[in-house]
């Protein structure tokens, strides 16, 4: 019995060791940086695989051949969330010129860590809430992006000569973050169908795709036109029912977050059932904090990534989504780039402005 | 009413997993052994079905495949559930321990064996998962059927569910007219890897589109619950499974009536649990588990 469990032990211990990539920083005229990941590591096709392609392009490389890597950037993944300040030490004792950590679950350890080590550089995604002089904090305009996927839904259904479309939106967790991205989608739907009817749903739980399957296929019968995840795993939910459909002979969609998600969506050749997704360009961070750190201009602080800085933007990747549609979403990016569009980012601003229409589920801290 | 109607086949899709899942575990456990690492074994087949399922599609097997690899990921879980076997049975170790050192060491080889296949920590996503029928109904749902069906039938009905059953209740007796324990334990094991691993096949391939760490999500200790629950008989478990699975529909069923809209969308995910924990209390009393459950069998001591 002892043994069998020393056994089992072992093996754990060995899978957890193969996780972990340790690589010293050597010095260069080129800054070093270090990726700490949470326990999904880089290839989570989302904030960390983006940060990571990043920091790879800065140097010119590419992901299936990172060159340098070890020598001048690496990646430690945290197997869990006790790992966070422990590998935050590390780095900083390492002595790396940057180091990189992505979403608010590292907030707590970075506001811990960062004020003990002064001269080291750090930068953080989606956390505007540090405010320590050697923190870079970069967060996102979702609303912006979110308002160009919910534009090219609508136009797409006015192409198909669709009368009285229904939208969805199916949320993760509810927070003012996935507020803003439901309230961009809401606005986009209405500047072109003012009276839409849109329904929400939020699944609570970021891993529960069965949830949100289930929702789409209510909302899909019930004549829902195209539904907007912003939910991670739970949204692959929605991309199997709307895969479904399609194959069917239905004419429904899914919208894609964060990354393009339309090869998630290919159900036949180069068809899929993700007509478009709205982007988070989570690697224009890196390489911008980079640039920073390689200029000498590095200094703490919150850094909005607008679409005019690159930071949001959608994907043309779906060859169904119409001429037509990609013209009138690329005229209303410029619109809001040059301000002529405003996107309200709390659910409290849209309601007062009657953008968004009262009942949803959707929070503002 | 109509809208209801349309909610079966949904229900039925996050019901067939969890009841598979349960069935396996109430043989595990007829038989004396405790199988908490249902959750775990259902990680391996969703991770091989997966996995299969991306590399048959490939290579042009559409519908057939899924079949495949339904049948694939529930081989090599049951493979997997040799360890808890033995550990249980022949070493008579701590069945929890070997359970969960099961369910730590499921997390790690899926991930392990999704870097080694596809350089990523999730499989790759397929294309086309198993489709639903003319009535909406997906292929598990009938598979389910077939597992409760089979399962009552071996159990009450031939000598060898008898014989399960009497090692589960008192192995010493069974051994004392023939019966050979240690053979009937490992069946019973090896039937609760074979059908947690089918189930989690099910899941990924009527669920979503890919494997990835948390695609199982607590699915296998609901089957334990629900084995519970449901008082370790066919009928009790498919009646827990399916109040847990309608529970867990809720929510979204909830979203089409105005009124319960209103409610805080939280209610309906404590719902499951509220509802397990109020059942249990309401019908707690009797003791219905089988009397050596978790209990390894010494031939020397008795």
């Amino acid at each position: 019995m002892k043994k069998t469990l020393v056994v089992l032990l072992v093996l754990a211990m060995a899978f957890s060791a193969f996780a972990q990539a340790q690589t010293e920083a050597k010095t260069s005229d080129k800054p070093t940086v270090r990726l700490l990941t949470d326990a999904t590591g880089i290839d989570d096709k989302s904030f960390n695989a983006a940060a990571w392609r990043g920091i790879v392009d800065f140097y010119g490389e590419t992901v299936a051949n990172p060159a340098s890597k070890g020598k001048l950037y690496d990646v430690v993944t945290a197997s869990s969330s006790d790992m966070y300040i422990p590998n935050l030490k590390n780095a900083a004792d390492a002595g790396y010129d940057l180091i990189v950590v992505t979403g608010f679950t590292w907030a707590d350890a970075l506001i811990e860590v960062a004020p003990q080590y002064p001269d080291q550089k750090f930068m953080i995604v989606d956390v505007n809430w540090c405010s320590q002089p050697n923190v870079l904090e970069y967060i996102y305009t979702e609303e912006q992006g979110s308002y160009l996927v919910g534009l090219a839904a609508a136009l797409q259904a006015k192409a198909d000569g669709i009368a009285n479309p229904k939208f969805g939106f199916i949320g993760g967790v509810p927070s003012s973050t996935i507020t803003k991205f439901e309230i961009g989608y809401i606005m986009g739907i209405k500047s072109v169908f003012p009276n839409a009817e849109i329904l929400d749903f939020y699944a609570n739980d970021w891993g529960k795709p069965e949830l949100a399957k289930a929702q789409a296929k209510n909302w899909y019968d019930n004549g829902v036109y195209c539904i907007f995840s912003a939910a991670g795993g739970t949204g692959n939910g929605t991309i199997a029912q709307a895969k479904e459909y399609r194959m069917a002979g239905k004419n429904v969609w899914a919208i894609g977050v964060d990354s393009d998600q339309y090869a998630d969506g290919i159900y036949d050749g180069t068809k899929s059932a993700v007509l478009t997704s709205m982007l988070k360009l989570v690697e224009n961070s890196t390489i911008d904090g980079l640039s920073k750190v390689a200029a000498g201009t590095f200094k703490g602080g919150v850094i909005e990534m607008s679409m005019e800085m690159g930071g949001v933007g959608y994907s043309k990747a779906n060859p169904e989504l119409k001429a037509e549609v990609i013209t009138a979403v690329d005229a209303a990016s410029a619109d809001v780039i040059s301000g002529k569009i405003t996107v309200y980012k709390t659910y409290k601003e849209a309601l007062a402005a009657g953008a968004a229409p009262a009942g949803l589920g959707a929070l503002d801290d | 009413m109509n809208m209801i109607l349309s909610m079966i086949p949904t229900i039925l899709m996050i019901v067939s997993p969890i009841l598979i899942t349960a069935i396996g575990g109430m043989i595990c456990e007829r038989s004396g052994v405790v199988n908490i690492a249902l959750e775990g074994l259902m990680a391996i087949g969703a991770c091989t079905a997966a996995s299969c399922h991306y590399f048959l599609e490939l290579a042009g097997w559409g519908q057939a495949g899924a079949w495949l690899s339904l049948l694939i990921g529930a081989i090599v879980a049951t493979l997997f559930s040799t360890i808890h076997a033995v550990a249980a049975i022949d070493l008579k170790a701590d069945q929890t321990i070997s359970g969960t050192g099961l369910n730590l060491l499921s997390d790690g080889v899926t991930i392990f064996a999704a870097q080694i296949l596809f350089r990523a920590d999730r499989t790759k996503e397929f294309r086309v998962g198993m489709l639903s029928d003319r009535i909406g109904l997906y292929p598990t749902a009938y598979i389910a059927l077939a597992v409760v069906l089979v399962a009552w039938y071996v159990l009450y009905k031939t000598p060898f569910g008898m014989h399960l059953r009497a090692c589960g209740e008192h192995p010493a007796a069974a051994d004392s007219v023939g019966i050979n324990v240690r053979v009937i334990r490992y069946a019973g094991v090896l039937t609760s890897g074979f059908l947690a691993g089918l189930a989690g096949g099910c899941c990924v391939l009527t669920q979503t589109i890919q494997y990835t760490s948390n695609t199982i999500n607590g699915r296998g200790f609901i089957a334990l619950a629900a084995v519970a629950f449901g008082r370790w008989t066919p009928l009790g478990v498919t009646g827990a499974a399916f109040l847990f699975g309608a529970a867990q529909a809720m929510s979204v069923i909830a979203t089409n009536f105005a009124f319960l809209k209103r409610l805080p969308s939280e209610i309906f995910n404590i719902l499951p649990y509220a509802v397990t924990l109020i059942a249990l209390i309401a019908f707690s009393g009797r003791e219905f588990a089988p009397r050596s459950s978790g209990k390894p069998y010494d031939k020397g001591a008795s």
